[in-house]
């Protein structure tokens, strides 16, 4: 987790933010009913956003007899499989401009499963922390 | 007509099977199991209490050893320095610092030593 997140930090370059989405799919069903949404969001708004963000790539692809998806591919390698079936056209912009606003971390939780008021100042021991001695 | 126990009963019971709570089979539920399960837990319990301490302490002494050998301090010789450095430390705590501040305990270690090299040096003397 702490690896990822070093990776995204060294692509801000002097306080300029990166955009971490690099890619964007589309699967839109051209009959299903699910992909309703998703098709008025394609004849209307996609355009806009393509033009409103220029560092993202989207594709639109047609995907028969399936429901709609869309495939976000991020600038640190991780891909997000969403789905959007029977959301609305403006619930899909939401999704989508969520995604832009993403970084590639996958989400894990933060939680420690352990508490302490003195945590060590020292470092815990390890078998590498005594210096090696000639006899 | 169905009839119940006494109240008293109904009580004195419950606290037994208050301390059975787990147990296996019917040890749990039914009364002259869980009495006879009940007593040996509470002996079982005033045992450990009394064995917690010497286990925990007996633990302590051997981490403390161990991180001592790493030093390359017996056991004896690091708390018989210790004790003569007036190092009110107990062996819980020494084990906590071998754990978690190992340069401490280091620093300790190297007290230790350099006390028992004074006491031979002034025994030659």
């Amino acid at each position: 987790m702490a690896s990822t997140r070093l990776t995204v930090l060294t692509q801000f370059v002097k306080g300029r933010y990166i955009c971490q989405l690099q890619r964007l799919t589309l699967q839109y069903c051209s009959k299903g009913g699910s992909s309703r949404g998703l098709r008025e969001y394609i004849n209307n708004e996609v355009v806009l956003f393509a033009k409103k963000n220029p560092q993202v790539v989207i594709y639109v692809r047609p995907r028969p007899y399936r429901h709609p998806r869309i495939v976000a591919e991020f600038l640190n390698g991780k891909s997000k499989v969403v789905s959007i079936k029977n959301l609305s056209q403006a619930e899909i912009r939401n999704k989508v401009e969520q995604l832009r606003d993403a970084s590639g971390i996958t989400r894990k939780k933060m939680k420690k499963w352990w508490h302490t008021d003195s945590p060590s100042i020292q470092g815990l021991w390890n078998p590498f922390n005594s210096l090696p001695y000639k006899n | 007509m169905v009839r119940g126990g006494s109240v008293d009963r109904s009580i004195r019971r419950a606290k037994i099977f208050a301390l059975t709570k787990g147990f296996r089979g019917r040890r749990k539920n039914c009364y002259s199991l869980a009495v006879r399960a009940a007593h040996k837990a509470l002996q079982h319990a005033y045992r450990g209490r009394k064995l917690k301490k010497r286990d925990m302490r007996s633990l302590w002494i051997s981490r403390i050893s161990n991180a001592a050998q790493e030093q390359r301090l017996p056991y004896s010789m690091f708390i018989n320095n210790m004790a003569r450095l007036e190092i009110q430390l107990n062996r819980k705590i020494l084990s906590e610092l071998a754990i978690y501040e190992p340069r401490s305990f280091q620093a300790l270690a190297d007290l230790a030593r350099r006390r028992q090299n004074d006491g031979l040096l002034s025994a030659l003397d």
